[in-house]
């Protein structure tokens, strides 16, 4: 069954199919949501509310672009506004780290001034404007292609090089060694 | 002091190789959560049908008691206008028989009444 006859059929009542969207791009969503949040929010409780979300929305979903960058764009939502609601700030204790380490991977200083900057990374992030994060997100987790970011997302080639291009200089701008 | 455009590849890169440490399964708390959802839906949907029925049922009630009021009085102009009539009918009959009894009592008759004999 494609893709599209897979939606048409949950949107006509066979609900039940909708486990197999979950099963087939929790993996992704999960792995997204840790790459921008850490520990700081619950990945699972993160992944359930962006498969709520996709549930709720999959009515608005046109087949133009791909279904996994529909999700990606909600889960990218979906973290920005938990991690708002949550207002959590990075953990003070050295022991209760943002990104679990191995203990053989690094020190615990190296570990807490990896947990920092990149929590500076997450944060700065989180406040650059939708379509900025969303074209760095795709291009840089997930290996798009400015082509295929294009794509995807409707936008021109043009608009992809230019929301990449600021959103890396506003990433620079935001972040301090 | 700002990053480089370097330093911010490399942070970047090291933030898209993290991987989440456990394996996620949200399979059946999504479809938990979906199958509530829809019953939560369901639920307000029969809430809603009652109470639409509960308005309907008391327009009703409401029409057709306005509609027995109306018949009601509608009724009852109707016997005041019979009564009207029969009271007419009656006062007709009345006039009729009071003139009947004026023709009858005439000046003859009440002369006879009287006993006056105009011949004499």
């Amino acid at each position: 069954m494609s893709e599209q006859q897979l939606i048409e059929e949950i949107l006509n009542g066979k609900t039940y199919l909708f486990a197999q969207i979950v099963e087939e791009n929790q993996t992704n969503v999960s792995g997204l949501c840790y790459k921008l949040c850490g520990n700081r929010l619950d990945i699972d409780e993160v992944t359930q509310q962006v498969f709520v979300e996709l549930y709720t929305a999959l009515p608005r979903f046109r087949n133009e672009s791909k279904l996994s960058t529909f999700i990606y764009k909600i889960t990218l939502n979906v973290v920005s506004k938990m991690l708002s609601r949550e207002k959590r700030v990075l953990p003070r204790e050295s022991t209760d780290l943002v990104f679990e380490r191995k203990s053989e991977d690094r020190n615990i200083e190296e570990s807490i001034i990896y947990d920092e900057k990149i929590t500076q990374l997450q944060n700065a992030i989180q406040k650059l404007k939708e379509d900025q994060r969303t074209a760095i997100v795709l291009y840089t987790f997930e290996e798009k292609s400015y082509n295929e970011i294009a794509a995807d997302m409707g936008w021109s080639l043009a608009k992809v090089e230019s929301l990449i291009f600021r959103a890396k200089n506003n990433l620079r701008k935001m972040l301090v060694k | 002091m700002k990053y480089t455009e370097t330093e911010l590849e490399n942070t970047l890169q090291q933030l898209a190789s993290i991987e989440c440490p456990h394996k996620v399964d949200v399979v059946d708390s999504v479809m938990g959560s979906l199958q509530a959802a829809q019953q939560k839906e369901q639920f307000s949907i029969k809430k809603e049908r009652r109470i639409r029925w509960t308005i309907g049922t008391m327009s009703l009630a409401a029409a057709s008691v306005a509609l027995l009021l109306f018949i009601g009085n509608t009724n009852s102009s109707q016997a005041q206008n019979e009564n009207d009539t029969v009271a007419k009918f009656i006062s007709e009959v009345y006039n009729q028989q009071h003139q009947a009894d004026v023709v009858f009592y005439t000046p003859d008759y009440i002369d006879i009444l009287l006993g006056v004999d105009e011949s004499l």
